[in-house]
C-alpha cells in the first residue's frame, strides 16, 4: 500500500531536489493568493496540470484528486456563487484546484526517503529548542515499520469481529487493535531498553540504519 | 523527558492511526461521512495524555504530508494540505494535545464523563480551530459560509466523541497509561 502516491521517474520534475519543489510549492501558495482574476488563476491551474506529463504522472491524478474535492468545493462554490457571484466561486475553485494538483505533483514526483531528508535537516535547528532530531526519527520509524503491521491487525481483527456480527462495530474494532498495540510497544520498548539502542538526545549520527532495521525485525520476531 | 516507551507508544499509535484509515466509513444520512481516524485524534489525547498523544498525532501527520497515503482510502501527500480541509489535519495534532491535557486534568471523577468533556473540547474545539481560518483563507468566501458549512460535520462529530470516550474508557481500564494527577 504504501508508495502509491509516488510515480517512478526519470524525468525533469523528478530531477528538480525536494527542497525546490517545496520552496516552488510555498512561493505558488502564497503567488495565487495575489491573483485575483479568473483567467490568470485558471492558466496557472492548467498550467499545473500541464506539468503532469513532464513529470511522467499518469492525468488520471489530476482527475482523482479533483474528484475527490468535488463535493466540498462544489457546495463552497455553490454558496459563494450565490453570494458573491460566479466570478469569486470561479476563482476559488481554480486556485484550489491548481494548489492541490502542484502540492500532488510534488508528492508524486518526489521519493518519500528525500522528503524525509528534508525533514530531518528541517529539524536540526530545533536542538536548540529541546527537541532531539535523532529521537524524533527514531518515533518516526518505528511508526513506519509498524504501519503494515498494525493494518495487518486490523484486518484480522475486521475478519475476527465480522464472524460475529460485529464487523463494522467500530467499537468492537477499536478497543482489540490498541490494547494490542499498547502491549506491543511495551514489549517493543522492553527490547530496545535492554539493548540500551535509544539515541541519546544529543547524538547526531544515533546509528547506522541498518542496524535499526535488524533490530527491529528482531522485535518483530519476539513479539509475534 | 520522554523516555524509550513514550517514544515507541507515539511511533505505535500513529501507526494505530493509519490502521484505521482502513475502517470503511459510515456515512450519515446527510452524506457526511465518519471516517475513524478523527477519532483517533481523540483516542490519542484520551489514552497517551497530552504529550504523547499530540506526538503521535504528529508523526502521523507528517507521514501523511510526507507522502504516504494513510489516510482513509489511501490518501495522502502534499495535495490535502492544499485543500479546504488541510487546516483539519493540522488540527490533528492540537486537538489530540488538548484532549490529553483535559483528560489528565479536568477534575472529572469518573473516566467516561472526563472523556467525553475531553474530546469535546480537544476533538472538536482542538480541531476546529485551525481547520476553519485555514479553510476561510484557501476558499476566500465568507467566514459565515465556512462556519455553517463545518456544521455538516458537527453530528458525526459529536458520534464520534462518544464512540472514542466509549473506547478510551475501556482500554483505559485494562490499561492506564496515563497517570492522574
Amino acid at each position: 500500500m504504501i508508495g502509491d502516491l509516488q510515480v517512478p521517474g526519470p524525468s525533469p520534475i523528478h530531477a528538480v531536489p525536494a527542497g525546490w519543489k517545496l520552496l516552488a510549492l510555498a512561493l505558488l501558495g502564497t503567488g495565487t493568493f495575489m491573483l485575483v482574476s479568473l483567467p490568470a488563476i485558471g492558466a496557472v491551474a492548467c498550467v499545473v496540470a500541464a506539468l503532469y506529463p513532464l513529470g511522467r504522472v499518469p492525468l488520471r491524478h489530476v482527475w482523482t484528486q479533483a474528484r475527490d474535492l468535488a463535493p466540498l468545493l462544489g457546495l463552497m462554490a455553490g454558496a459563494q456563487a450565490w453570494f458573491d457571484g460566479p466570478m469569486l466561486a470561479g476563482i476559488t475553485v481554480a486556485r484550489v484546484l491548481g494548489l492541490v494538483w502542484a502540492a500532488g505533483l510534488v508528492t508524486a514526483t518526489t521519493a518519500f526517503a528525500d522528503m524525509m531528508a528534508v525533514l530531518e535537516r528541517a529539524l536540526r535547528p530545533m536542538r536548540h529548542l529541546g527537541v532531539a532530531p535523532a529521537r524524533v526519527s527514531f518515533a518516526m520509524t518505528m511508526a513506519v515499520r509498524f504501519i503494515p503491521l498494525l493494518q495487518r491487525m486490523m484486518v484480522e481483527t475486521r475478519a475476527a469481529q465480522g464472524a460475529r456480527g460485529l464487523g463494522r462495530n467500530p467499537f468492537a474494532l477499536a478497543v482489540p487493535l490498541i490494547i494490542r498495540a499498547i502491549r506491543l510497544a511495551d514489549r517493543v520498548s522492553e527490547a530496545i531498553e535492554a539493548r540500551d539502542a535509544l539515541p541519546d538526545g544529543d547524538a547526531d549520527e544515533p546509528e547506522s540504519e541498518g542496524a535499526r532495521r535488524s533490530r527491529t525485525r528482531d522485535d518483530r520476531e519476539e513479539t509475534r | 523527558m520522554t523516555t524509550t516507551r513514550d517514544l515507541v507508544l507515539m511511533g505505535l499509535f500513529a501507526a494505530v492511526m493509519a490502521a484505521l484509515g482502513l475502517l470503511p466509513k459510515v456515512s450519515l444520512g446527510i452524506g457526511v461521512p465518519i471516517t475513524a481516524q478523527s477519532m483517533g485524534v481523540m483516542l490519542a489525547g484520551a489514552i497517551l495524555g497530552a504529550k504523547r498523544g499530540a506526538g503521535a498525532i504528529g508523526i502521523f501527520v507528517v507521514l501523511v504530508a510526507l507522502g504516504l497515503p494513510l489516510l482513509a482510502g489511501g490518501r495522502g501527500g502534499l495535495g490535502i494540505f492544499a485543500g479546504p480541509t488541510g487546516g483539519f489535519l493540522v488540527g490533528y495534532v492540537l486537538g489530540a494535545y488538548l484532549t490529553g491535557l483535559a483528560a489528565e486534568k479536568l477534575p472529572i471523577k469518573p473516566d467516561f464523563p472526563r472523556f467525553i468533556a475531553a474530546s469535546l473540547i480537544g476533538g472538536i474545539g482542538g480541531v476546529y480551530l485551525p481547520g476553519i481560518p485555514h479553510w476561510w483563507l484557501i476558499t476566500d468566501s465568507a467566514l459565515t459560509n465556512v462556519v455553517l458549512m463545518s456544521l455538516n460535520f458537527m453530528p458525526g462529530d459529536l458520534i464520534k466523541v462518544v464512540l472514542a470516550s466509549l473506547v478510551a474508557t475501556a482500554v483505559y481500564r485494562g490499561y492506564p497509561v496515563i497517570r492522574r494527577a
